[in-house]
Protein backbone atom coordinates (compact mmCIF):
# COMPACT_ATOMS: atom_id res chain seq x y z
CA UNK A 1 0.00 0.00 0.00
CA UNK A 2 1.17 3.89 -0.85
CA UNK A 3 1.49 6.24 1.61
CA UNK A 4 -1.82 8.34 0.54
CA UNK A 5 -3.74 4.92 0.28
CA UNK A 6 -3.23 4.22 3.79
CA UNK A 7 -3.08 7.89 5.44
CA UNK A 8 -6.63 7.87 3.26
CA UNK A 9 -7.96 4.67 5.09
CA UNK A 10 -6.37 5.58 8.38
CA UNK A 11 -8.33 8.89 7.59
CA UNK A 12 -11.92 6.90 7.12
CA UNK A 13 -10.98 4.95 9.71
CA UNK A 14 -10.44 7.87 12.44
CA UNK A 15 -13.91 9.29 11.27
CA UNK A 16 -15.87 6.24 11.21
CA UNK A 17 -14.74 5.54 15.16
CA UNK A 18 -15.79 9.05 15.73
CA UNK A 19 -19.42 8.39 14.15
CA UNK A 20 -20.11 5.31 16.15
CA UNK A 21 -18.79 6.50 19.43
CA UNK A 22 -21.11 9.21 19.64
CA UNK A 23 -23.90 6.76 18.18
CA UNK A 24 -23.16 4.26 20.75
CA UNK A 25 -21.93 5.79 23.84
CA UNK A 26 -18.93 4.48 23.85
CA UNK A 27 -15.09 6.15 24.39
CA UNK A 28 -13.85 6.76 20.68
CA UNK A 29 -10.54 5.31 22.10
CA UNK A 30 -12.11 2.00 22.83
CA UNK A 31 -13.87 2.07 18.78
CA UNK A 32 -10.16 3.27 17.26
CA UNK A 33 -8.75 -0.20 19.23
CA UNK A 34 -11.47 -1.85 17.79
CA UNK A 35 -11.74 -0.73 13.92
CA UNK A 36 -7.73 -0.89 14.28
CA UNK A 37 -8.13 -4.88 15.12
CA UNK A 38 -10.79 -4.94 12.27
CA UNK A 39 -8.73 -3.10 9.58
CA UNK A 40 -5.30 -5.41 10.45
CA UNK A 41 -7.09 -8.57 10.50
CA UNK A 42 -9.82 -8.05 7.94
CA UNK A 43 -8.96 -5.41 5.74
CA UNK A 44 -4.76 -6.22 5.86
CA UNK A 45 -3.95 -2.67 6.31
CA UNK A 46 -0.84 -2.45 7.45
CA UNK A 47 1.33 0.43 9.53
CA UNK A 48 4.13 2.75 7.86
CA UNK A 49 6.88 4.34 9.92
CA UNK A 50 5.01 7.70 9.50
CA UNK A 51 2.04 5.85 11.55
CA UNK A 52 4.41 4.45 13.55
CA UNK A 53 5.65 7.96 14.41
CA UNK A 54 2.85 9.53 15.04
CA UNK A 55 1.24 6.59 17.39
CA UNK A 56 4.17 7.08 19.49
CA UNK A 57 3.73 10.81 19.86
CA UNK A 58 0.04 10.04 20.52
CA UNK A 59 0.65 7.73 23.26
CA UNK A 60 3.33 10.64 24.91
CA UNK A 61 0.59 13.50 24.46
CA UNK A 62 -1.93 10.88 26.58
CA UNK A 63 0.77 10.25 29.00
CA UNK A 64 1.25 14.04 29.37
CA UNK A 65 -2.58 14.76 29.55
CA UNK A 66 -2.91 11.75 32.32
CA UNK A 67 -0.11 13.64 34.10
CA UNK A 68 -2.02 17.16 33.83
CA UNK A 69 -5.03 15.43 34.99
CA UNK A 70 -3.99 14.85 38.28
CA UNK A 71 -5.56 17.65 40.83
CA UNK A 72 -2.75 18.18 42.91
CA UNK A 73 -4.83 19.49 45.58
CA UNK A 74 -6.97 16.50 46.03
CA UNK A 75 -3.75 14.41 46.00
CA UNK A 76 -2.62 16.48 49.04
CA UNK A 77 -5.89 16.10 50.71
CA UNK A 78 -5.70 12.08 50.29
CA UNK A 79 -1.97 11.59 50.26
CA UNK A 80 -1.44 9.18 53.06
CA UNK A 81 -4.37 6.87 51.93
CA UNK A 82 -3.97 7.32 48.24
CA UNK A 83 -0.04 6.81 48.36
CA UNK A 84 -0.77 3.24 50.46
CA UNK A 85 -3.71 2.44 48.57
CA UNK A 86 -2.62 3.30 44.95
CA UNK A 87 0.86 2.29 45.54
CA UNK A 88 -0.02 -1.34 46.38
CA UNK A 89 -2.51 -1.46 43.65
CA UNK A 90 0.61 -1.05 41.48
CA UNK A 91 3.15 -2.67 42.93
CA UNK A 92 1.38 -6.20 43.38
CA UNK A 93 0.02 -6.45 40.33
CA UNK A 94 3.34 -5.72 38.72
CA UNK A 95 5.18 -7.96 40.65
CA UNK A 96 1.90 -10.88 40.26
CA UNK A 97 2.12 -10.14 36.42
CA UNK A 98 5.71 -10.22 35.65
CA UNK A 99 6.02 -13.34 38.01
CA UNK A 100 3.11 -15.26 36.10
CA UNK A 101 4.22 -13.96 32.63
CA UNK A 102 8.03 -15.45 33.69
CA UNK A 103 7.81 -18.85 35.51
CA UNK A 104 4.03 -19.78 34.56
CA UNK A 105 3.83 -18.85 30.98
CA UNK A 106 7.95 -18.76 29.96
CA UNK A 107 8.08 -15.70 28.72
CA UNK A 108 11.37 -13.50 28.11
CA UNK A 109 12.21 -11.56 31.15
CA UNK A 110 11.92 -8.66 29.56
CA UNK A 111 8.39 -9.28 28.33
CA UNK A 112 7.68 -10.50 31.79
CA UNK A 113 8.32 -7.05 32.82
CA UNK A 114 6.04 -5.08 29.75
CA UNK A 115 3.48 -7.45 31.76
CA UNK A 116 3.87 -6.89 34.57
CA UNK A 117 3.62 -2.86 33.93
CA UNK A 118 1.25 -3.29 31.32
CA UNK A 119 -1.54 -5.16 33.79
CA UNK A 120 -0.33 -3.07 36.91
CA UNK A 121 -2.13 0.31 35.64
CA UNK A 122 -5.74 1.60 36.73
CA UNK A 123 -7.19 3.99 34.01
CA UNK A 124 -7.83 7.22 35.78
CA UNK A 125 -10.40 8.12 32.95
CA UNK A 126 -12.60 4.57 33.30
CA UNK A 127 -12.38 5.54 37.00
CA UNK A 128 -13.51 8.96 36.89
CA UNK A 129 -16.13 8.59 33.94
CA UNK A 130 -17.65 5.81 36.50
CA UNK A 131 -17.48 8.05 39.52
CA UNK A 132 -19.03 11.12 37.07
CA UNK A 133 -21.96 9.35 36.21
CA UNK A 134 -23.20 8.24 39.64
CA UNK A 135 -22.01 11.62 41.09
CA UNK A 136 -19.74 10.19 43.22
CA UNK A 137 -16.61 12.75 42.10
CA UNK A 138 -16.93 15.40 44.74
CA UNK A 139 -17.61 12.99 47.87
CA UNK A 140 -14.71 11.81 49.67
CA UNK A 141 -14.84 7.99 48.45
CA UNK A 142 -15.00 9.52 44.75
CA UNK A 143 -11.82 12.05 45.40
CA UNK A 144 -9.96 9.09 47.41
CA UNK A 145 -10.07 6.54 44.52
CA UNK A 146 -9.39 9.21 41.92
CA UNK A 147 -5.92 9.97 44.48
CA UNK A 148 -5.40 6.87 44.28
CA UNK A 149 -5.74 6.12 40.79
CA UNK A 150 -3.15 8.87 40.25
CA UNK A 151 -0.44 7.17 42.64
CA UNK A 152 -0.91 4.38 40.30
CA UNK A 153 0.08 5.42 37.25
CA UNK A 154 3.03 7.33 38.62
CA UNK A 155 4.03 3.91 39.41
CA UNK A 156 3.28 2.45 35.96
CA UNK A 157 5.46 5.54 34.30
CA UNK A 158 8.06 5.48 36.37
CA UNK A 159 8.50 1.67 36.05
CA UNK A 160 7.92 1.54 32.02
CA UNK A 161 10.68 4.39 32.03
CA UNK A 162 13.10 3.04 34.40
CA UNK A 163 12.91 -0.88 33.63
CA UNK A 164 14.16 -0.60 30.37
CA UNK A 165 16.88 2.20 31.14
CA UNK A 166 20.48 1.18 28.75
CA UNK A 167 23.75 2.78 30.57
CA UNK A 168 24.83 4.65 27.28
CA UNK A 169 25.99 8.07 27.42
CA UNK A 170 22.60 9.63 26.61
CA UNK A 171 20.73 8.14 29.35
CA UNK A 172 22.67 11.78 31.39
CA UNK A 173 21.47 13.92 28.16
CA UNK A 174 17.96 12.79 28.44
CA UNK A 175 17.81 13.33 32.81
CA UNK A 176 18.89 16.68 31.96
CA UNK A 177 16.77 17.60 29.18
CA UNK A 178 13.75 16.33 31.05
CA UNK A 179 14.66 17.84 34.76
CA UNK A 180 15.04 21.36 32.64
CA UNK A 181 12.04 21.25 30.62
CA UNK A 182 10.16 20.33 34.03
CA UNK A 183 11.72 22.68 35.75
CA UNK A 184 11.55 25.62 33.38
CA UNK A 185 7.99 25.21 31.34
CA UNK A 186 5.51 25.89 34.84
CA UNK A 187 7.82 29.02 35.52
CA UNK A 188 7.67 30.51 31.86
CA UNK A 189 4.26 29.41 30.96
CA UNK A 190 2.88 31.93 32.76
CA UNK A 191 4.54 34.59 31.11
CA UNK A 192 4.67 32.64 27.64
CA UNK A 193 0.58 32.86 27.62
CA UNK A 194 0.88 36.45 29.02
CA UNK A 195 2.94 37.41 26.04
CA UNK A 196 1.47 35.31 23.31
CA UNK A 197 -1.72 33.37 24.64
CA UNK A 198 -4.91 33.43 22.97
CA UNK A 199 -3.88 33.54 19.10
CA UNK A 200 -5.08 31.18 16.32
CA UNK A 201 -2.06 30.12 15.60
CA UNK A 202 -1.61 28.28 18.94
CA UNK A 203 1.58 29.32 20.30
CA UNK A 204 0.95 27.07 23.54
CA UNK A 205 0.40 24.28 22.13
CA UNK A 206 3.11 24.44 20.40
CA UNK A 207 5.25 25.09 22.84
CA UNK A 208 3.88 22.03 24.82
CA UNK A 209 4.47 20.18 21.32
CA UNK A 210 7.99 20.98 20.96
CA UNK A 211 8.78 20.14 24.71
CA UNK A 212 7.40 16.71 24.34
CA UNK A 213 8.86 16.09 20.65
CA UNK A 214 12.30 16.98 22.47
CA UNK A 215 11.50 14.44 25.09
CA UNK A 216 10.76 11.59 22.70
CA UNK A 217 13.88 12.33 20.67
CA UNK A 218 16.26 12.21 23.76
CA UNK A 219 14.16 9.17 25.18
CA UNK A 220 15.02 7.31 22.31
CA UNK A 221 18.72 8.14 22.08
CA UNK A 222 19.01 7.16 25.50
CA UNK A 223 17.21 3.52 24.29
CA UNK A 224 14.34 4.72 27.32
CA UNK A 225 11.08 5.78 27.03
CA UNK A 226 9.77 9.30 27.33
CA UNK A 227 6.55 8.19 29.25
CA UNK A 228 7.56 9.14 33.18
CA UNK A 229 9.06 12.60 32.03
CA UNK A 230 6.21 13.41 29.78
CA UNK A 231 3.17 12.64 32.64
CA UNK A 232 5.63 14.69 35.18
CA UNK A 233 5.63 17.76 32.76
CA UNK A 234 2.16 17.21 32.71
CA UNK A 235 1.86 17.00 36.75
CA UNK A 236 4.10 20.38 36.90
CA UNK A 237 1.68 22.36 34.79
CA UNK A 238 -1.65 20.98 35.74
CA UNK A 239 -2.37 23.85 37.48
CA UNK A 240 -1.64 25.95 34.93
CA UNK A 241 -3.74 23.91 32.66
CA UNK A 242 -6.60 24.00 34.83
CA UNK A 243 -6.68 27.42 35.09
CA UNK A 244 -6.38 28.35 31.74
CA UNK A 245 -9.59 26.38 30.75
CA UNK A 246 -9.74 27.24 27.26
CA UNK A 247 -6.10 25.92 25.92
CA UNK A 248 -6.39 22.69 28.04
CA UNK A 249 -9.36 21.97 25.89
CA UNK A 250 -7.83 23.43 22.48
CA UNK A 251 -4.91 20.95 23.19
CA UNK A 252 -7.26 18.35 23.60
CA UNK A 253 -8.89 19.14 20.94
CA UNK A 254 -5.65 18.69 18.95
CA UNK A 255 -4.40 15.65 20.55
CA UNK A 256 -8.19 14.14 20.12
CA UNK A 257 -7.86 15.27 16.19
CA UNK A 258 -4.90 14.37 15.40
CA UNK A 259 -2.78 12.05 17.53
CA UNK A 260 -4.05 9.76 19.55
CA UNK A 261 -6.55 7.62 17.01
CA UNK A 262 -3.37 6.97 15.30
CA UNK A 263 -1.80 5.75 18.84
CA UNK A 264 -5.20 3.70 19.37
CA UNK A 265 -5.86 2.68 15.78
CA UNK A 266 -2.44 1.46 15.29
CA UNK A 267 -2.26 -0.61 18.65
CA UNK A 268 -5.58 -2.37 17.38
CA UNK A 269 -4.00 -3.18 13.96
CA UNK A 270 -1.53 -4.89 16.43
CA UNK A 271 -3.45 -7.55 17.66
CA UNK A 272 -3.67 -10.47 15.77
CA UNK A 273 -7.20 -12.37 16.27
CA UNK A 274 -5.85 -15.95 16.03
CA UNK A 275 -3.47 -15.56 18.37
CA UNK A 276 -6.06 -14.47 20.34
CA UNK A 277 -8.25 -16.94 19.61
CA UNK A 278 -5.24 -19.78 20.24
CA UNK A 279 -4.48 -18.27 23.84
CA UNK A 280 -8.12 -17.77 25.28
CA UNK A 281 -6.76 -19.84 28.54
CA UNK A 282 -3.85 -17.53 28.82
CA UNK A 283 -6.02 -14.31 28.63
CA UNK A 284 -8.08 -15.61 31.14
CA UNK A 285 -5.90 -16.57 33.45
CA UNK A 286 -3.62 -13.05 32.48
CA UNK A 287 -7.18 -11.08 33.32
CA UNK A 288 -7.57 -13.14 36.33
CA UNK A 289 -3.95 -12.59 37.76
CA UNK A 290 -4.71 -8.49 37.16
CA UNK A 291 -7.72 -8.81 39.42
CA UNK A 292 -6.64 -10.84 41.98
CA UNK A 293 -3.57 -9.11 42.55
CA UNK A 294 -5.59 -6.14 42.49
CA UNK A 295 -7.88 -7.67 45.14
CA UNK A 296 -5.09 -8.76 47.56
CA UNK A 297 -3.16 -5.16 47.40
CA UNK A 298 -6.27 -2.86 47.84
CA UNK A 299 -9.10 -4.63 49.25
CA UNK A 300 -7.73 -4.86 52.66
CA UNK A 301 -6.44 -0.74 52.53
CA UNK A 302 -10.14 -0.65 51.22
CA UNK A 303 -11.86 -2.06 54.14
CA UNK A 304 -9.90 0.19 56.54
CA UNK A 305 -10.16 2.73 54.78
CA UNK A 306 -13.76 3.43 52.86
CA UNK A 307 -15.38 0.51 54.65
CA UNK A 308 -18.44 -0.59 53.20
CA UNK A 309 -17.51 0.47 49.49
CA UNK A 310 -13.92 -1.86 49.91
CA UNK A 311 -15.10 -3.64 46.93
CA UNK A 312 -16.62 -0.95 44.76
CA UNK A 313 -12.85 0.85 45.35
CA UNK A 314 -11.24 -2.52 44.27
CA UNK A 315 -13.19 -2.89 41.08
CA UNK A 316 -12.53 0.50 40.13
CA UNK A 317 -8.78 0.26 41.15
CA UNK A 318 -8.62 -3.04 38.71
CA UNK A 319 -9.76 -0.95 35.93
CA UNK A 320 -6.76 -0.60 33.28
CA UNK A 321 -6.85 0.84 29.43
CA UNK A 322 -4.21 4.12 28.44
CA UNK A 323 -1.02 3.34 30.16
CA UNK A 324 -1.81 -0.43 29.83
CA UNK A 325 -1.98 -0.08 25.63
CA UNK A 326 1.17 2.38 25.67
CA UNK A 327 2.73 0.15 27.54
CA UNK A 328 2.19 -3.17 25.77
CA UNK A 329 2.95 -0.81 22.25
CA UNK A 330 6.28 0.32 23.76
CA UNK A 331 6.89 -3.03 24.44
CA UNK A 332 5.86 -4.18 20.78
CA UNK A 333 7.50 -1.46 19.13
CA UNK A 334 10.64 -2.00 21.11
CA UNK A 335 10.44 -5.65 19.95
CA UNK A 336 10.51 -7.30 23.40
CA UNK A 337 7.21 -8.50 23.13
CA UNK A 338 6.05 -10.63 20.00
CA UNK A 339 2.75 -10.82 18.65
CA UNK A 340 0.89 -12.73 20.15
CA UNK A 341 2.21 -11.75 23.80
CA UNK A 342 1.37 -8.22 22.32
CA UNK A 343 -2.17 -9.05 21.49
CA UNK A 344 -2.88 -11.23 24.78
CA UNK A 345 -1.72 -7.78 26.74
CA UNK A 346 -3.90 -5.48 24.79
CA UNK A 347 -7.05 -7.85 24.80
CA UNK A 348 -6.55 -8.12 28.52
CA UNK A 349 -6.03 -4.61 29.33
CA UNK A 350 -9.22 -3.56 26.92
CA UNK A 351 -11.37 -6.42 29.01
CA UNK A 352 -10.04 -4.76 32.21
CA UNK A 353 -11.63 -1.63 31.16
CA UNK A 354 -14.94 -3.46 30.79
CA UNK A 355 -15.38 -6.45 33.28
CA UNK A 356 -14.42 -4.50 36.81
CA UNK A 357 -16.67 -1.56 35.13
CA UNK A 358 -19.64 -3.65 35.18
CA UNK A 359 -19.51 -5.51 37.92
CA UNK A 360 -18.59 -2.54 40.34
CA UNK A 361 -21.82 -0.86 38.57
CA UNK A 362 -23.82 -3.95 38.55
CA UNK A 363 -23.23 -4.88 41.83
CA UNK A 364 -21.49 -2.65 44.20
CA UNK A 365 -22.95 0.83 43.22
CA UNK A 366 -22.61 3.11 46.45
CA UNK A 367 -25.73 4.96 46.00
CA UNK A 368 -27.76 1.32 45.77
CA UNK A 369 -25.70 0.70 48.83
CA UNK A 370 -27.09 4.26 49.91
CA UNK A 371 -30.71 3.52 49.37
CA UNK A 372 -30.64 0.14 51.87
CA UNK A 373 -28.22 1.36 54.19
CA UNK A 374 -29.07 2.72 57.80
CA UNK A 375 -29.68 6.38 57.72
CA UNK A 376 -26.86 7.50 59.99
CA UNK A 377 -24.26 4.82 57.81
CA UNK A 378 -22.66 7.65 56.09
CA UNK A 379 -21.33 5.50 53.50
CA UNK A 380 -20.23 7.93 50.98
CA UNK A 381 -17.59 8.73 53.70
CA UNK A 382 -14.46 7.27 54.37
CA UNK A 383 -14.33 5.06 57.57
CA UNK A 384 -13.16 6.77 60.41
CA UNK A 385 -9.20 7.02 60.77
CA UNK A 386 -8.06 4.61 62.93
CA UNK A 387 -5.58 6.12 66.03
CA UNK A 388 -2.25 7.03 63.71
CA UNK A 389 -3.82 8.08 60.46
CA UNK A 390 -4.15 11.56 59.62
CA UNK B 1 -56.71 7.35 38.58
CA UNK B 2 -55.07 9.85 40.12
CA UNK B 3 -52.12 11.40 38.24
CA UNK B 4 -50.53 13.77 40.31
CA UNK B 5 -46.83 13.74 39.37
CA UNK B 6 -45.62 13.32 35.51
CA UNK B 7 -42.57 12.82 34.39
CA UNK B 8 -41.20 14.32 30.75
CA UNK B 9 -38.48 12.39 29.83
CA UNK B 10 -36.71 14.95 26.69
CA UNK B 11 -33.46 13.61 24.72
CA UNK B 12 -33.92 16.47 22.36
CA UNK B 13 -35.74 14.54 19.37
CA UNK B 14 -38.72 15.28 17.44
CA UNK B 15 -40.52 12.46 19.27
CA UNK B 16 -39.66 13.51 22.85
CA UNK B 17 -40.50 17.34 21.20
CA UNK B 18 -43.93 15.49 20.88
CA UNK B 19 -43.69 13.80 24.41
CA UNK B 20 -43.40 17.50 26.06
CA UNK B 21 -46.89 18.14 23.75
CA UNK B 22 -48.27 15.22 24.98
CA UNK B 23 -47.27 15.34 28.74
CA UNK B 24 -48.25 19.28 29.19
CA UNK B 25 -51.75 17.98 27.26
CA UNK B 26 -51.77 15.44 30.08
CA UNK B 27 -51.02 17.76 32.75
CA UNK B 28 -53.29 20.26 31.94
CA UNK B 29 -55.85 17.62 31.93
CA UNK B 30 -55.14 16.33 35.69
CA UNK B 31 -53.68 19.06 37.00
CA UNK B 32 -50.80 17.67 37.71
CA UNK B 33 -46.94 18.97 38.18
CA UNK B 34 -44.42 18.25 35.60
CA UNK B 35 -40.87 17.62 35.62
CA UNK B 36 -38.89 17.50 32.26
CA UNK B 37 -36.62 15.14 32.83
CA UNK B 38 -33.16 14.80 30.22
CA UNK B 39 -30.35 12.15 30.69
CA UNK B 40 -26.75 12.90 29.66
CA UNK B 41 -24.39 9.92 29.14
CA UNK B 42 -20.61 9.74 29.31
CA UNK B 43 -18.54 7.54 27.23
CA UNK B 44 -18.29 4.57 29.03
CA UNK B 45 -14.36 3.68 28.89
CA UNK B 46 -13.00 6.53 28.56
CA UNK B 47 -9.30 6.89 27.75
CA UNK B 48 -8.55 10.29 29.09
CA UNK B 49 -10.53 12.27 31.52
CA UNK B 50 -10.57 14.84 28.81
CA UNK B 51 -12.88 13.01 27.10
CA UNK B 52 -15.35 12.42 29.86
CA UNK B 53 -15.08 16.18 30.96
CA UNK B 54 -15.87 17.68 27.12
CA UNK B 55 -18.50 14.95 26.86
CA UNK B 56 -19.99 15.83 30.21
CA UNK B 57 -19.99 19.86 29.44
CA UNK B 58 -21.51 19.93 25.73
CA UNK B 59 -24.26 17.04 26.79
CA UNK B 60 -24.86 19.08 29.57
CA UNK B 61 -25.03 22.10 27.44
CA UNK B 62 -27.46 20.12 25.15
CA UNK B 63 -29.55 19.05 27.68
CA UNK B 64 -29.97 23.05 28.98
CA UNK B 65 -30.78 24.27 26.00
CA UNK B 66 -33.46 21.03 25.89
CA UNK B 67 -35.47 21.75 28.98
CA UNK B 68 -35.19 25.62 28.65
CA UNK B 69 -37.12 25.09 25.00
CA UNK B 70 -39.48 22.86 26.63
CA UNK B 71 -39.78 25.11 30.14
CA UNK B 72 -40.71 27.79 27.03
CA UNK B 73 -43.08 25.57 25.06
CA UNK B 74 -45.35 24.58 28.75
CA UNK B 75 -45.04 28.44 29.75
CA UNK B 76 -46.65 29.36 26.67
CA UNK B 77 -49.50 26.70 27.50
CA UNK B 78 -49.97 28.07 30.84
CA UNK B 79 -47.89 25.35 33.19
CA UNK B 80 -44.84 25.67 34.88
CA UNK B 81 -42.69 22.54 34.70
CA UNK B 82 -39.34 21.28 36.85
CA UNK B 83 -36.81 20.50 35.20
CA UNK B 84 -33.78 17.64 35.80
CA UNK B 85 -30.64 16.73 34.69
CA UNK B 86 -29.46 13.44 35.68
CA UNK B 87 -26.39 11.33 34.77
CA UNK B 88 -25.88 7.55 33.81
CA UNK B 89 -28.33 5.74 31.74
CA UNK B 90 -31.52 6.90 30.28
CA UNK B 91 -33.45 4.49 31.09
CA UNK B 92 -32.32 3.54 34.28
CA UNK B 93 -32.10 7.21 35.19
CA UNK B 94 -35.56 7.75 34.45
CA UNK B 95 -36.93 4.83 36.50
CA UNK B 96 -34.85 5.96 39.31
CA UNK B 97 -36.28 9.26 39.10
CA UNK B 98 -39.44 7.68 38.88
CA UNK B 99 -39.35 5.66 41.62
CA UNK B 100 -37.25 8.33 43.87
CA UNK B 101 -39.88 10.92 43.24
CA UNK B 102 -43.47 9.24 43.66
CA UNK B 103 -44.24 10.08 39.77
CA UNK B 104 -47.64 8.84 38.39
CA UNK B 105 -46.83 8.80 34.81
CA UNK B 106 -43.82 8.94 32.79
CA UNK B 107 -44.14 10.47 29.05
CA UNK B 108 -41.57 9.77 26.32
CA UNK B 109 -40.94 9.44 22.70
CA UNK B 110 -40.87 5.89 21.40
CA UNK B 111 -37.59 6.50 19.81
CA UNK B 112 -34.92 8.38 20.97
CA UNK B 113 -32.20 10.10 18.93
CA UNK B 114 -30.01 6.93 17.76
CA UNK B 115 -31.32 4.05 15.43
CA UNK B 116 -27.52 2.44 16.07
CA UNK B 117 -27.69 2.50 19.44
CA UNK B 118 -31.28 1.40 20.08
CA UNK B 119 -30.54 -1.84 17.46
CA UNK B 120 -27.30 -2.75 18.94
CA UNK B 121 -28.16 -1.93 22.79
CA UNK B 122 -31.87 -2.00 22.92
CA UNK B 123 -34.60 0.64 22.95
CA UNK B 124 -34.57 2.50 26.32
CA UNK B 125 -38.11 2.94 26.11
CA UNK B 126 -39.03 -1.02 26.20
CA UNK B 127 -36.70 -0.65 29.07
CA UNK B 128 -38.40 2.04 30.73
CA UNK B 129 -41.93 0.41 29.88
CA UNK B 130 -40.36 -3.09 31.79
CA UNK B 131 -39.10 -1.31 34.61
CA UNK B 132 -41.34 1.58 35.71
CA UNK B 133 -43.18 1.76 39.09
CA UNK B 134 -46.04 3.71 37.13
CA UNK B 135 -47.53 4.06 33.97
CA UNK B 136 -46.48 5.01 30.93
CA UNK B 137 -47.61 6.90 27.84
CA UNK B 138 -45.12 6.26 25.18
CA UNK B 139 -45.67 8.64 22.14
CA UNK B 140 -44.92 7.17 18.61
CA UNK B 141 -44.31 8.46 15.29
CA UNK B 142 -48.37 7.92 14.60
CA UNK B 143 -50.21 10.56 14.61
CA UNK B 144 -53.61 9.60 16.73
CA UNK B 145 -56.57 9.76 14.06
Amino acid sequence: MTDASIAMAMGLLIFLATVISVELGISVALIEICLGVLAGNVLGLQSAPWIDYLAGFGSIVLTFLAGAEVDTRLLREQFKASVLIGGLSFLLPFLGAWAFALWVLGWAPDAAKIAGVALSTTSLAVVYAVLVETGLTSTPLGKLIMASTFITDFGTAAALSALFISPTPWIVAFLAVSVAIIVAMPRLQPWFFRRYGNRVIEPEIKGAFAALLALMYFGRLAESHAVLPAFVLGLAVSNVFAAHRAQQQRFRVVAFAMLTPFFFIKAGMNVGLGAVSANLAVLGLLLAVKMATKFIGVLPLARRYVGPHAMYTTLLMSTGLTFGTISSLYGLQANILDQTQFSLLVTTVILSAVVPTVIAQRFYDPRRATAGAAPTAGPLTLAPAEEGDE
Amino acid sequence: MEITHILIALDGSELGRRAMEAGIDVALRYRARATVLTAIQHPAYAATVGEVEEADAEQRAFAERVQREAVEAARMRGLDVATAIVSGHPAEAIVDYARQHAVDLIVMGHRGLSNLRRFLIGSVTDRVVDHAPCMVLVVTERRPR
